[in-house]
């Protein structure tokens, strides 16, 4: 060894080192892309599982295969244009009537698909169509930027996809946990709310006072409980802000609490059915339901409290989790304490189990 | 071997060759991981449990989800000890086991 390394050592040295100045970028970009590509067969895998597994539920619920496949390709292609908010005014009445429309399209498809399904079912089938789109739209929009990025050959927009990646990749898996309880009709984490509901009116007649949203009355401690729920074991969220409303409207004067519970989403690091209490309206979606018990609540100067129930998305779609199921007593227990503090014997309070109630009758 | 004519080795051109089989293992072993990553995809179901409950003499039984349960639902099976009907109190994932992963 000696002088004749010189030539050849030094190409090999600064080979790689040219190579990284003027392309590293571009070899950046490749690896990117070669992740991104991974994680989107794999989306495109989830999708076809989940359009396979509601095909299956169709055909077995009684719908001719070919129609069934027409029809989800339908469903999962509609789409919902929002009112315009230039004018806000009164939106929210606007945007309700929209959502109505979209969901009794929805159900009516299924229904037409399968003319003999019982309502809990057409419900449940409407739930596992809405979490396949959801994949559908997820795996479309990704594919959408990376072909975009791939043909601009823009790095930044690819090394973006890459950075959202990993989150986009926990939503995907939650929604893909969805499909086996949405298929079964089996209780889902977001569900707690109404199970809280359901244990409270143990066993007391129920009736239904909003579109899809039964009501029990109860007694405790010389208080007049109203509990709201979802009607079930069919999948939705009926309308407890018109439930509230209404029965506002009925009471006047005499409703001085109202109590809602609900499942929120946790922080990485919470524990899976941590309690939190809090005042305001505890309930997710667009927010006309949340609208309405606002704008009721400050009308009559009714205090408003919360107890949410911390759970993470993957845990709120799926099955209940163990945890969650024995969070019920302790809520239970909570929301009877917030009502020795904050009324006095006679008078009547509003409770409202808020969530999905697939799997949780009343 | 005296200590310095092996570092002179080290030091020469058979480190430049170290580091490129270092830099190309590195690069192999990136894309083994990301291929497995994409082959794994878990769908199993979660075992399901219902929890049923003799509402005379509060009797609690526990047993494998079958179709059609949901909460509040009335059974059709009568309790060991009183011959009430039973009713469903719950359904929830079986809790997991803690795993030695
Ligand atoms: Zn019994």
């Amino acid at each position: 060894m000696g002088g004749e390394t010189s030539i050849f050592t030094m190409i090999i040295l600064y080979l790689p080192f040219l190579f990284f100045l003027f392309y590293g970028q571009k070899f950046q970009m490749q690896m990117a892309m070669f992740e991104i590509r991974g994680h989107l067969k794999q989306l495109n895998k989830m999708r076809n599982f989940a359009k396979n597994q509601t095909l299956t539920t169709l055909s077995k619920a009684g719908a001719k295969i070919e129609d069934a496949k027409k029809g989800l390709e339908l469903m999962l292609n509609y789409f919902t244009i929002l009112p315009e908010s230039m004018d806000p005014a009164g939106i929210v009445a606007k945007v309700e009537h929209i959502l109505d429309v979209r969901d009794d399209k929805l159900i009516r498809e299924v229904k037409t698909l399968v003319p003999d399904l019982s309502d809990p079912d057409a419900r449940n089938l409407e739930n596992l169509v809405e979490a396949t789109a959801a994949l559908e739209q997820i795996y479309k929009i990704l594919r959408h930027f990376f072909l975009l990025g791939k043909k601009t050959g823009n790095i930044y927009l690819i090394i973006q996809l890459q950075m959202i990646m990993s989150l986009v990749m926990i939503e995907a898996r939650a929604y893909l946990s969805a499909i086996h309880a949405f298929r079964n009709g089996q209780p889902i984490g977001d569900g707690i709310g109404a199970l809280v509901a359901l244990t409270m009116i143990g066993g007391a007649e129920t009736t239904e006072i909003a579109k899809e949203t039964a009501v029990a009355e109860s007694k405790f401690e010389g208080r007049k409980l109203l509990i709201v729920k979802a009607v079930g074991p069919g999948g939705n969220t009926g309308k407890p802000g018109e439930a509230v409303k209404k029965l506002i409207e009925k009471n006047k004067k005499k409703v001085k609490l109202i109590v809602m519970v609900d499942g929120a989403l946790k922080l990485e690091g919470e524990d899976l059915g941590d309690i939190a209490e809090g005042v305001g309206a505890a309930i997710g979606g667009i927010g006309v339901e949340k609208f309405k018990i606002e704008e009721q609540a400050s009308e009559y100067q009714i205090p408003l409290h919360a107890i949410i129930i911390k759970q993470s998305l993957a845990d709120a779609v799926s099955l209940m989790k163990k945890e969650l199921y024995d969070s019920v007593e302790e809520v239970i227990d909570r929301i009877r304490r917030i009502i020795r503090d904050n009324t006095k014997k006679r008078q009547t309070v509003i409770i409202a189990g808020i969530g999905n109630s697939i799997g949780i009758a009343q | 071997m005296e200590p310095s004519s092996f570092v002179n080795q080290i030091g020469g051109e058979s480190f430049i060759y170290v580091l490129i089989l270092v830099f190309v293992a590195f690069i192999v072993m990136n894309f083994v991981d990301s291929i497995r990553k994409g082959r794994r995809l878990r769908i199993e179901p979660p075992h399901a449990q219902t929890e049923l409950v003799c509402p005379s003499c509060n009797l609690k039984e526990v047993r494998s989800y079958r179709e059609g349960d949901f909460i509040g639902k009335v059974s059709d099976e009568n309790c060991k000890s009183c011959d009430h009907t039973l009713s469903m109190k719950g359904i929830y994932a079986e809790p997991k086991k803690i795993s030695s992963r």
